[in-house]
């Protein structure tokens, strides 16, 4: 069940909150802070980090709350900032290089017959196994997935925070839900 | 025209593509039902996705419920409750019996003796028959292991294969085993004559043993027939179907079979054990006399003390000192002498029957045995055991309810491996033992007198709700419930709960079993609490 999304905040409380009332930002904070832990929890993976990462969020957001254009949603916003942090985070993880190699998506331009696209839709009820599954992705496969279908950035947001091109982004969107497919025929069942 | 790739679709559905493309593909999608259908099929997945990404499940909880929560249950649990259910029936056994003599209780030894005798003579007498008997055994074990595997795949999909695999492996073990095992080389007969001496150790595997010499040293036998009417200067422990000793053992004598007969004398301590022990009118044992049988009868005398297990036990002869009977009759024949105290342990003071004419210069005890034995059986006939069990079962389900409305982290802690389960149990065993030695000393301090009877009372309960967070696991594991919802957890409260009270009533098994599913609940629950306390103090928790 999807719980019922927040209603975007009045600008007053936006605006109250740039200024500095503490109580304002607290109201946004309630309103959303569940959609940031989950985002940070589903790019980071289980463990502490998620929560660490969900209070750095508001932390920022706070700051950058003056430079928020009214004009956008809220939620977009926050959850886009949320990303980036959490994007750099797993930058930092691996050490040793970008989190989006040219090389790792030449290897994945190439289209493979997956499973039927019908799978994931119909296997909701399966929801642990998914679970599971989207969390064994590998990064560079999740963090499309829960930028595009949880925070609903557009493609070329997500592009930007990836550091890849619009057309990557659908090729890694590809195999991720291929993936997710295939790990669910895997798991038996029909 | 060919159809666009399926993460072009996939981009297009997004909202992804830019306007040029968008407009290309749509005018593909306009002659082309299966990029249309592709169309329909990758908006209703992208909303799968959305509704399960943004799922109400608390992000910190995600980890835990991709675990099966008591994985480690499935072998963990039921591997302590044998261990700890063996452990305690051989306690308590040995306490019961009190006799020196271990493992012979030889009330409920009826005909087990001959078979046991018939095994171990099929054994030496056949060591290719081995075989068959380790493939005997290695069904039995094929029988548990299906069992096991049936059991196993309700819990956890790998553990049934595996241990049907162990027993496979085991049996073929056996059988290698066997084969390899030498045959016992021996004669059908051996003697030591009338006026032959044999010096040494005599050791022998036969159909029959007589001694009519001597031997000086020590004889071993292990004989279908013992006879010996001349003399052993040595000790003597015989083994086989009927022992007789009707001449001399300056040592001590040990003989176990179905009939042993002392008629002679022995210059030690005698042990033995029968279906029938007797010792004769001449006889006489200069030391102590431990005998065990399904009916002991004694006329001879023994110097010392005498101590009889059996089902009958009579004494015509006479004890030097003390003489301890267990036994469901006891009976001292007119003319038996019992030079020190009498001890009879008996199901009721009526089974001991004592003779006007005998005496017993000591004092005269009858203990009372208590046939838990039979009770373990009989309380399945009673109408009041289901009805407690009834209550028993409602009341922790309402209890349990309730804790999981009130406290739902109760219940989170998980048994993931079997070693999960072991150190839950070694946690649990310390409080078990741990609390109460730190409630007396808090007693011990007078102020602290009302703490420590409010920590005995918590005591208490935490052992009480142990088991309840256990069911609760079990109960979740076999369910596998999708959700945290109160209805959803009372299930498998129920099927958990159900599990426990059934494992609980079993006879033998039952009571370990509830110790250590208790301990183990103990155990969870003090770590959930150190987690919790670490949480409280700012520490993170781990994922």
């Amino acid at each position: 069940m999807r719980a019922n999304p927040p209603r975007e905040p009045t600008l007053e409380v936006v605006g109250r909150a740039a200024s500095g009332d503490r109580a304002a930002f607290g109201d946004l904070y309630g309103a959303y802070a569940e959609d940031v832990g989950r985002l940070c929890r589903r790019l980071l993976g289980p463990g502490d980090e998620a929560q660490d990462a969900r209070s750095e969020v508001f932390f920022r957001a706070q700051q950058a709350l003056a430079s928020f254009d009214p004009a956008r949603p809220f939620r977009r916003w926050l959850l886009a900032i949320a990303a980036h942090h959490c994007l750099d985070r797993l930058r930092r993880r691996r050490v040793e290089g970008r989190l989006f190699s040219a090389a790792e998506l030449s290897e994945l331009d190439l289209p493979v017959a997956g499973p039927s696209p019908l799978g994931l839709a119909l296997a909701r009820e399966r929801r642990e196994e998914l679970l599971a599954a989207l969390d064994a992705l590998p990064e560079r496969q999740r963090a499309p997935l829960v930028l595009r279908y949880f925070a609903e950035l557009p493609y070329d947001a997500i592009a930007e925070l990836l550091g890849v091109s619009s057309r990557d982004v659908g090729v890694l969107l590809y195999r991720a839900k291929a993936r997710l497919r295939e790990a669910l025929g895997e798991g038996g069942g029909s | 025209m060919s159809c666009p790739p399926e993460w072009t679709v996939g981009a297009y559905v997004d909202e992804g593509l830019a306007p040029p493309e968008t407009r290309r593909l749509e005018a593909h999608l306009v002659g082309c039902e299966r990029c249309r259908g592709l169309v329909l099929t990758l908006r209703a997945e992208a909303r799968a996705l959305g509704e399960l990404l943004a799922d109400e499940v608390p992000y910190e909880a995600a980890a835990l419920r991709l675990e099966e929560p008591a994985r480690g249950a499935a072998w963990g649990l039921p591997v302590a409750i044998a261990a700890t259910a063996l452990v305690t029936a051989v306690a308590s056994a040995l306490y019961e019996m009190r006799l020196p003599m271990g493992f012979l209780r030889p009330a409920s030894l009826m005909g087990v003796n001959e078979m046991v005798f018939d095994v171990l003579f099929m054994l030496r007498d056949q060591a290719f028959g081995w075989l068959e008997l380790g493939v005997a055994l290695g069904a039995l074990g094929g029988l548990a292991a299906v069992a096991t595997f049936l059991a196993g795949a309700l819990l956890r999909r790998y553990a049934g294969p595996a241990l049907l695999l162990a027993c496979a492996v085991a049996l073929g073990l056996a059988g290698e085993s066997a084969r390899a095992m030498p045959r016992f080389v021996h004669e059908e007969t051996v003697r030591i004559a009338a006026g032959e001496t044999h010096h040494g150790t005599l050791a022998v595997s036969c159909e029959s043993l007589e001694i009519e010499g001597i031997v000086v040293g020590d004889v071993v036998a292990f004989c279908e027939r013992v006879t010996i009417r001349g003399e052993v200067d040595g000790t003597a422990v015989v083994l086989g179907r009927e022992l007789v000793v009707e001449g001399e053992v300056t040592g001590g004598l040990g003989a176990a079979g179905e009939q042993v007969r002392l008629e002679g004398s022995v210059g030690g301590s005698a042990y033995l054990a029968g279906e029938r022990v007797s010792i004769g009118p001449r006889a006489r044992v200069a030391r102590d006399a431990f005998l065990g049988g399904e009916r002991v009868h004694i006329e001879g005398e023994v110097a010392r003390d005498l101590a009889a297990g059996g089902e009958r036990v009579e004494l015509e002869g006479e004890v030097g000192r003390d003489f301890g009977a267990w036994s469901e009759r006891v009976s001292i024949a007119a003319g038996a002498r019992v030079g020190g105290d009498l001890r009879a342990h008996v199901p009721d003071p009526e089974k001991l029957e004592v003779a006007a004419g005998a005496v017993v210069a000591g004092a005269t005890d009858v203990d009372v045995l208590d046939r838990h034995r039979h009770k373990i059986w009989s309380r399945y006939r009673e109408g009041t055991f289901y009805a407690w069990l009834a209550v028993g079962f409602v009341a922790s389900f309402g209890i349990g309810m309730l804790l999981y409305v009130l406290f739902p982290g109760l219940f989170a802690g998980r048994l993931g491996t079997g070693r999960d389960v072991f150190v839950s149990l070694g946690l649990g065993f310390a409080m078990l033992v741990l609390a109460p030695i730190a409630l007396v000393l808090l007693a011990l301090t007078v102020v602290g007198i009302p703490a420590a009877l409010i920590g005995l009372a918590a005591w208490g309960i935490l052992l009480y709700l142990g088991g309840i967070v256990v069911a609760a696991l079990i109960g979740r594991s076999l369910m596998k419930p999708r959700g945290e919802s109160a209805r959803e957890f009372g299930m498998a409260l129920l099927v958990g709960l159900a599990v426990l009270v059934v494992v609980k009533s079993l006879p033998l098994v039952g009571p370990p079993a509830g110790w250590v599913i208790a301990l183990v609940g103990v155990g969870l629950l003090v770590m959930q609490a150190y987690a919790w306390w670490q949480r409280s103090r700012g520490v993170p928790a781990r994922g």
